[in-house]
């Protein structure tokens, strides 16, 4: 089962500033099994977009990756751009964080759908249309032939995150990443773009990198979750077991911070307890645990020793040197 | 779109009151008139000459009779070109000079988007800083200089090109250059700009991300969309064609609508240049109203209406 698609060792990812360079991403090793839903959490700024815009080679001009991203027995940050146009849209795609400025303007949603099988299989320009139709009707998008002819914004927010999903499907990838495909969307919205997530889990071979900052939606979708902290993997473990008993205090914060309808988490008075402090400036790190600052369980060596990222119980990894305390 | 189009040219005529009033105004204030260098004229004909022409008459009710005519269509007599009605030397140089502007500005369009272009896709090497020198060069020389160094190369110390005068196409090469080069320049800076701003946003990153050559990235997703301060900034580059054309076509002696402007001038042919002035506005009027047309056409989030 737990054959791995895809997989990062010593990732990094840094971008120079005029003010000095920025790490985005250190050391960051993680697998993606096939037909697995791996769930990526963490604060803003914690690096979860760069991490996956690097291994498609989207990072912007300034940044650049480091260590290797293996897909098919290549190392994805070696590739000619020429060559990632094999894959990504077609393998790897990836649904973006913003779907309100994702979609070109000024083009049909049906030329921006059918180019992509153009591109990738080879289909005539007469052909594309009905097999982007075909799929749009599939995914239960209300009107399908209206709306492929309307531009962008002729379209609801919630209708543009759907085309650009659908356009990440067209291929029938390998590996689909949704980088927080529900953040701008309202909640019903929301429910209707997690179902046509879900339903593509059960329904097909690909496997699935969610990216969020929703831990109930990682709950509902995800076998497994990774927990970012300023750039690297605090922790990692199956749902079950990083819901029920998390490790790092950041999990636990983070948990905390959530809402549930049955609060036995939040503090005495019922109300959801936010992490207190800001998360570290990643221009100059603090040499021992980045979350060291925050966390209410900080012993002296945490400032000057940073806790390695080791593997313990089960499908665990753990980076803190408290664990065992508790 | 027909209520867009009307209503825009509803508006035109307060500016072409304006433009007619101003201009009629200034002309008559300028020392001199259409009859000096006739000098030692009779006073008495003189005086009918003047009458003929309504010269006699306060400036006001001269103007208020210009507009009267005006409004019938009747652009007057040439007083110095006596055999010629302003109309008629209109639409003589009307062809040399649209043949030059519209040349001029395609020029411009088609050189300006591919060096901006080309620039914003190399941003910070050094095809990109020879674009953005000789850009800055094109914006800070004026065209009264390029088109006689053009000549004095390309004319005399080459001999390739003729130096002045109306003919085959060979004729145009040199004054549509010296035309075209401002707009060149300027056109280049600003499509460079937009297409490094365009290149930056997030559905360029989606296009790349969906797998497309960086051809069709940029020809159908970047272009389009990194043009539109091109397309807005063509009626000023009109505007440009249109000014640089009466010096151009003095330069190289072309029989366009210029030329005539400037020997109206000279001469104190007040009808001559009150017409070619109405016509310059309506050109320029008329222009800005198909490019808004245009855009409205590249941008779909702009309806016309
Ligand atoms: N071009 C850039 N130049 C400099 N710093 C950058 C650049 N792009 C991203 N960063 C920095 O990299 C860090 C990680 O960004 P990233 O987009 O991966 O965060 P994220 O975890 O996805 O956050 P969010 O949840 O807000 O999307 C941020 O601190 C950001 O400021
Ligand atoms: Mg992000």
């Amino acid at each position: 089962m737990a054959e791995p698609i895809l997989t990062a060792e010593g990732l990094g990812v840094a971008f120079e500033t005029p003010d000095g360079t920025v790490r985005a991403v250190t050391d960051l090793s993680f697998t993606l099994n096939k037909g697995e839903c791996l769930g990526i959490v963490g604060e803003s700024g914690s690096g979860k977009s760069q991490t996956f815009l690097a291994a498609l080679g989207l990072l912007a001009d300034n940044g650049t990756a480091s260590g290797t991203v293996t897909f098919q027995g290549q190392n994805l940050l070696d590739l000619t751009q020429q060559k990632l146009n094999t894959i990504r849209g077609d393998r790897i795609t990836m649904i973006f964080q913003d779907a309100l400025t994702g979609l070109t303007p000024h083009m049909r949603m049906g030329d921006q759908l059918g180019e992509v099988l153009i591109a990738h299989q080879g289909l005539t320009k007469t052909a594309a249309p009905q097999r982007v139709l075909d799929l749009i009707t599939r995914l239960r998008i209300p009107d399908p032939e209206k709306r492929l002819r309307m531009y962008p914004h002729e379209l609801s927010g919630g209708m543009r995150q759907r085309m650009m999903i659908a356009m990440a499907l067209l291929c029938e990838p390998d590996i689909l990443i949704a980088d927080e495909p529900t953040t701008a969307l309202d909640v019903t919205i929301q429910a209707q773009v997690l179902h046509l997530l879900g339903g593509l889990k059960k329904h097909t071979k690909t496997s699935i990198i969610l990216v969020t900052h929703d831990l109930g939606v990682v709950a509902g979708l995800c076998d497994r979750v990774m927990v970012m902290y300023a750039g690297r993997m605090v922790e990692q473990a199956l749902v079950n077991e990083l819901f029920y008993d998390p490790k790092h205090p950041y999990t636990r914060g983070l948990l905390a911070s959530m809402p549930r309808l049955t609060d036995d988490v939040g503090d005495k008075t019922g109300r959801l307890s936010a992490i207190p402090g800001q998360p570290p400036n990643l221009q100059d790190m603090p040499g021992g645990c980045a979350f060291a600052p925050r966390c209410a369980a900080v012993q002296a060596r945490c400032h000057t020793e940073r806790p390695p990222l080791t593997q313990r119980d089960g499908m665990r990894r753990l980076a803190c040197h408290l664990e065992g305390a508790s | 779109m027909t209520a867009f189009i009307v209503r825009r040219l509803l508006f035109a005529i307060p500016t072409l009151l304006a433009v007619i009033t101003l201009s009629f105004v200034l002309m008559h204030t300028a020392p001199g008139g259409p009859f000096d260098i006739d000098a030692g004229l009779e006073p008495e004909i003189l005086e009918n000459l003047k009458s003929a022409y309504n010269l006699d008459k306060p400036v006001p009710v001269q103007l208020l009779m210009y507009i009267g005519n005006v409004l019938q269509g009747d652009l007057g007599p040439s007083i110095i070109r006596k055999d010629y009605t302003v109309s008629e030397l209109l639409s003589l140089g009307l062809p040399v000079s649209l043949s030059l502007g519209l040349k001029a500005l395609s020029l411009a369009l088609l050189l300006g988007g591919i060096l901006g272009t080309y620039a914003a896709l190399h941003q910070n090497s050094v095809a990109d800083y020879a674009v953005m020198t000789l850009s800055m060069s094109g914006i800070a020389i004026p065209s009264f200089v390029v088109a006689p160094v053009l000549t004095l190369f390309f004319g005399v110390y080459l001999n390739l090109l003729p130096v002045a005068g109306w003919g085959d196409l060979r004729h145009q090469i040199l004054p549509v250059i010296a035309l075209a080069l401002p707009q060149v320049a300027i056109i280049a800076r600003l499509m460079r700009s937009s297409m490094i701003e365009v290149l930056r946003s997030n559905y360029i990153r989606t296009a790349h991300a969906k797998g497309l050559s960086p051809q069709r990235i940029v020809i159908r997703h970047a272009l389009p969309a990194a043009i539109l301060p091109v397309i807005s900034y063509l009626g000023p580059a009109i505007a440009g064609v249109i000014t640089g054309s009466v010096v151009i076509e003095q330069i190289f002696e072309l029989p366009g609508v210029g030329r005539y402007f400037i020997q109206g001038a000279i001469d104190r042919d007040y009808p001559l240049v009150m017409g070619i002035v109405i016509f310059f506005a309506g050109a320029v009027i008329v222009m800005n109203l198909l490019v808004d047309i245009l855009y409205g056409f590249l941008d779909p989030k702009i309806k016309v209406e």
